[in-house]
């Protein structure tokens, strides 16, 4: 006999039965909506009203209770084993019997639990998994936040010193910088600034009398540059502060860079790297075309020609794989200023120069290191960079996405300059969803490595042979399911408008073959006094071949009108329009990106202002750039040619430019 | 004799089933009618009881139906068609398994005709 002495349970599920609330408790639904507060779920009144013996209806209750049914299940049960207690007491048999014969209360509840369960509802049951299967998703999604969370980089290389190795091995008597650093120190820039906001300015110009004062008080200057611009190796050592030998150069920056330390794995390097010299080399270069216009005013043809050739030299100082991909842009801007300001001299003063210049003009011009293809080397190390700072690493090349790769993408998405400090909540919380669905860090730098072997080689062809293809991101872009673009998101969110790069450099190359057919032109008028009919008949006396028409392949086109000699290529339209410029572009304002801080909206602002006050030959500029490989391919821009040189008396009628 | 739980498992709902045949019962007439028709053999506490009833109901083997007319409310079990067919099916495998048992000698046909010889057997 195991009856208890004493109530293990309260035997009135509430002595509190009079509270009105315990009343609605106790009732069933079916009650209440017919108006009747019945009580009839208390399973302890049940017990009570049965006039069993207290051990039994103790034990009935503790049953009951361990059960844990619902409260018209448990009713319905206690109402059996009252009535089994009552017809046993009733047939004679003992309290003790009937009680041993429940045998182990817990074992009993269980039993019943579980039988009850099965009697429930199939919709209760569905419910039932479901909640369940949820809840050991919580469990286990709980458990991947905590792994993933718990995941630490292991930022093992230096990528920036690893960049830098070339610059450093380099001696310093080969470095540029130093003598560009020194020639800054002793200009105007602040008067080189403002007069570059003018943009281009050419003799007859408003501002020109202004730009020839400045250019004839930096000749000291001018020369240091073109010394500079001799050496082989630009030196600049690529750093997220401003080196100690800059601190007069860029004083501003080096005071609010000198104290800063990274904040956290996302504080790349590479992303916080201060290029203070891109602008002031770009201002060299301006200052460099502008000597070479007034030099060539000033019938100096040495100096045009030392002039185009530190030009030259700067942008070839600036390619490379050992450069970022901005200070090749920046390179490839300025050797377009050498063709430009060549090209300038050319049309306005050819006299200025001699056959001797004209040859080694053409001589530099077609050297190989003038246009060189554009090198991802920068974007590369860039991208190792941040893949051993958003993946663990497992020694062996491996490992899983961390947190912070969600907030890298948000960084790119919103703000690059953005100090770092921690993924957020969100992100910690998305972390199973974006490690699990992304690449692996070694399958991330197997897609990185296939889709860089391609640029690589697109880069190395000329624009008429990749026009016809889409690049490796176009490809892999457009044929990929949305689950492959997620799962290579890192490599989606770093390989952005790589493309125009290599237009960009085939504009270039466009630009010099056309300055470059053009000189030899004037070699071919000197010696024959007049201009040849057709470029082949300078071929091979004084070009060994006519340079090919980026876009096509087949040789430049050349026409004289009015006796004056236009190159150019016939276009994105491939249509020979007799070297029309296409109808005026109309201008493109940058967008603000969502989420983009002060200092963004700012530069976008800036940059907009700049296009509206565009001047007439900027937007020339813009308008014949169109049609060439960095045009934007459209409707608009297509009918017209990509002219790549003329003379002052062009272009024809049907463009609403003004002729010079 | 005391059947092992493991047996019991597979003859108890069956005798359960059997006794339903005949007509509905409550809880504790089940109680006893296995412990009486059975020797004891087949007896069953409560905590057994209940929860294969409610199993069988889970299962739509039987049904039940409260019967509040006399001086308590009692719960009736009946056999459904379902629990019917499952009844013959589990006669005709205790059938079998009974014949093979035999035929193995395990069991003596004598013993089994005369199993009443058996009642009052110690467990």
């Amino acid at each position: 006999m195991n009856a208890p002495e004493q109530p293990a349970v309260e035997l009135s599920e509430s002595n509190a039965t009079n509270s009105l609330w315990q009343q609605i408790r106790l009732t069933p639904w079916s009650d209440l909506l017919r108006g009747r507060l019945s009580g009839r779920l208390d399973v302890a009144a049940l017990a009570a009203a049965s006039d069993l013996p207290m051990a039994a209806r103790v034990r009935i209750l503790e049953i009951i209770r361990r059960t844990r049914l619902w409260r018209i299940e448990k009713v319905s049960v206690a109402a059996e084993l009252v009535g089994h207690f009552a017809d046993g007491l009733e047939a004679g048999a003992s309290l003790d019997d009937l009680i041993d014969g429940f045998g182990d209360v817990d074992t009993t509840a269980k039993l019943i639990r579980r039988a009850k369960f099965r009697c429930r509802p199939w919709t209760w049951h569905v419910i039932f998994r479901l909640t369940q299967a949820m809840g050991i998703f919580i469990v286990f999604y709980i458990a991947a936040i905590f792994y993933y969370a718990s995941g630490k980089p292991n930022i093992a290389v230096d990528y920036v010193a690893k960049f830098n190795e070339s610059t450093l091995a380099t001696p310093e008597k080969d470095r540029a910088w130093p003598l560009y650093r020194q020639a800054l120190l002793s200009l105007d820039r602040e008067r080189l600034e403002e007069l570059s906001e003018h943009g281009d300015v050419v003799t007859g110009d408003p501002t020109w009398d202004d730009v020839a004062t400045l250019v004839q008080a930096s000749q000291p200057t001018l020369d240091q540059v073109r010394l500079a611009a001799a050496k082989p190796h630009l030196g600049f050592v690529y750093s997220t502060k401003i080196h100690e030998a800059d601190r007069e150069l860029f004083p501003d920056e080096y005071e609010r860079t000198k104290g800063e330390e990274p904040l956290g794995e996302l504080d790349i390097p590479f992303v916080q790297m201060k290029l203070p010299h891109l602008s002031e080399l770009r201002q060299l270069g301006q200052l460099l075309a502008w000597d070479a216009l007034l030099a060539a005013e000033q019938r100096k043809g040495d100096r045009v020609v030392e002039d185009i050739e530190a030009i030259l030299g700067m942008a070839g100082q600036m390619s490379g794989h050992d450069k970022t991909l901005i200070d090749q842009l920046v390179g490839i801007a300025i050797a377009q200023r050498a063709f430009e300001s060549l090209g300038e001299v050319l049309r306005r003063h050819p006299d200025a120069l001699t056959d001797v210049h004209l040859q080694r003009l053409a001589h530099r011009l077609a050297a190989d290191d003038v246009a060189p293809f554009v090198s991802l080397g920068g974007e590369r190390t860039f991208f190792y960079d941040v893949l051993q700072r958003v993946y663990t690493d497992n020694g062996a090349g491996d490992g899983r996405l961390l947190p912070s790769a969600q907030t890298l993408i948000r960084l790119i998405h919103t703000d690059w300059s953005a100090r770092y400090s921690g993924p957020d909540t969100t992100e910690y919380l998305l972390a199973p969803l974006l490690g699990a669905g992304t690449a692996s860090r070694k399958e991330m730098a197997a897609k990185y490595e296939e889709l860089y072997d391609g640029f690589a080689a697109r880069f190395a062809q000329p624009y008429w042979k990749t026009r016809l293809t889409d690049s490796p991101h176009e490809k892999w872009m457009s044929s990929s399911h949305l689950a492959t673009k997620y799962r290579y998101s890192i490599i989606a969110v770093l390989l952005p408008a790589v493309d125009s790069c290599h237009t960009r450099q085939q504009d270039m190359v466009g630009h010099r073959d056309g300055v470059l057919t053009v000189l030899a032109l004037q070699v071919y008028h000197r010696k024959h006094s007049q201009w040849p009919t057709s470029l082949d008949q300078m071929v091979p006396d004084i070009l060994p071949s006519v340079p090919r028409d980026r876009i096509t392949g087949d040789p430049l086109r050349y026409r004289l009108v009015n006796g004056l000699p236009i190159v150019y290529s016939v276009g994105q339209d491939l249509d020979d329009d007799g070297g029309a410029f296409p109808a005026a572009q109309p201008v493109k304002f940058h967008k603000v990106p969502e989420g983009a801080n002060e200092e963004m909206v700012k530069r976008v602002n800036d940059a907009n202002e700049k296009l509206r006050n565009e001047s007439p030959r900027e937007r020339r500029k813009r308008t014949i750039a169109a049609t060439g490989p960095s045009g934007p391919n459209s409707d608009h821009a297509k009918d017209g040619d990509w002219v790549l040189w003329h003379s002052a008396q062009w272009p024809v009628a049907r463009d609403n430019f003004t002729p010079e | 004799m005391k059947i092992e739980r493991e047996m019991m498992r597979g003859a108890g709902p069956t005798a359960v089933l059997q006794l339903l045949v005949r007509r509905e019962m409550y809880g504790y007439e089940l109680v006893e009618a296995l412990s009486r028709e059975s020797d004891g053999v087949l007896a069953m506490g409560q905590s057994t009881l209940y929860p294969m009833l409610y199993n069988l109901e889970a299962k739509g083997l039987v049904a039940s139906r409260v019967d509040d007319s006399g001086p308590r409310s009692r719960k009736y079990y009946r056999l459904t068609p379902k629990g019917r067919k499952r009844h013959s099916h589990d006669t005709a495998q205790w059938l079998s398994l009974l014949k093979a048992m035999t035929a193995l000698g395990v069991l003596n046909p004598a013993d089994v005709a005369g199993g009443s010889q058996a009642k009052g057997a110690p467990a």
